[in-house]
């Protein structure tokens, strides 16, 4: 490190050292408003600690874990709705199943056309059976000339 | 209760903290007098306007108040969590005030009467270190004022600012740089050819 620089630091670290030995003593008001902090906080707590619980803001209360009890009621609930969803899809199948079936049977009407296996039911299906014939115009011009 | 003591046998700081959050109102009169002036000193020396160190000081010492039903002891020593509070609330001041300087902290003009002349150029050898300080970018100046104006060791410098020891050495000495750089041009102005 050339001499300069050496000097420059030693002067940095004396100014340091001035600033540490001139440190003032924190004024009265100040260490009297940090005490009185201190007292505050400590009446807010006792005086939570007086209030019923029942009463006390949410974000106050300590967080707990679940009792065992509570643990087992849910884990059951949720094998219970797993189970549910098992008969619901068989359920559907079921019905799928008995509806392709259902189609071949008198008195079936051709809401069934849409289950897969009622292709008959499909094809005497008309789209336009019930348009008049300015309708009918509109959609085939030439036709209607 | 029976109080730890530390290694010079006084009351140890986590058992004040721990006294009064069990109800011990003269706990909190001793951690006052040992806590509060050193949340103040490092306010002052990273803010420079004495009214405002005095603010992040009172909010530091507020939330060990709140803190201390909570505090593990042991965990961490009450000192250098006071001192990470204390420079954190002081670099979110400076940055939300962009660093201006108060017209408040500025000087009066000096007394040119000769027996004033030392006690000037003291002061602006503080003064000159407060604003070359005030200059640095938040980091180095938080690390510098905590290794050569608090006199903590690199490892607890490490702790209060998270982050590892040689984090620690480089902006350290990258702050000392700026600080001679900025302070060349000034020694024989402030009077140390003298000394």
């Amino acid at each position: 490190m050339p001499a300069n620089e050496r000097d420059d630091e030693a002067a940095l670290l004396a100014l340091f050292a001035d600033l540490r030995a001139a440190e003032p003593l924190p004024p009265a008001d100040f260490l009297a408003r940090v005490l009185a902090d201190a007292e505050t906080e400590a009446d807010l707590r006792d005086r939570l600690a007086a209030t019923p619980e029942v009463w006390r803001p949410a974000t106050a209360r300590p967080r707990r874990s679940a009792s065992l009890a509570r643990r087992l009621r849910e884990g059951l609930a949720g094998w219970g709705a797993a189970a549910g969803g098992l008969v619901s899809a068989a359920s559907v199948g079921l019905w799928l199943g008995a509806s392709g079936l259902a189609t071949g049977l008198p008195g079936v009407g051709s809401g069934m056309a849409l289950v897969p296996g009622a292709d008959s039911a499909a094809q005497e299906f008309d789209p336009f059976g019930g348009l008049d014939s300015m309708t009918y115009a509109l959609l085939e011009p030439e036709a209607a000339e | 209760m029976v109080m730890a003591l530390d290694t010079h046998g006084e009351v140890s700081d986590d058992a004040l903290l721990l006294a009064y959050a069990a109800g011990d109102r003269a706990a909190a009169r001793e951690l006052t007098l040992r806590c509060a002036p050193v949340a103040l000193r490092v306010a002052q020396r990273m803010l420079r306007d004495p009214a405002e160190a005095e603010d992040v000081a009172q909010e530091a010492m507020l939330r060990l108040w709140r803190i201390a039903p909570e505090w593990r002891p042991g965990e961490a020593k009450i000192s250098t969590w006071l001192y990470r509070v204390t420079s954190n609330l002081c670099t979110d001041r400076l940055r939300r005030a962009g660093r201006g300087m108060p017209l408040e902290a500025i000087d009066e003009p000096a007394d040119d009467r000769p027996a004033a002349v030392a006690g000037m150029i003291e002061a602006d050898r503080a003064e000159a270190l407060r604003q070359a300080l005030a200059d640095l970018p938040d980091r180095q100046r938080q690390a510098v004022v905590l290794r050569h104006l608090e006199g903590l060791a690199n490892p607890e410098i490490a702790a209060i600012m998270d982050v590892g020891v040689e984090a620690v050495e480089s902006l350290t000495a990258r702050g000392k740089r700026a600080l001679v750089r900025a302070l060349a041009g000034r020694r024989e102005e402030l009077g140390y050819e003298d000394d």
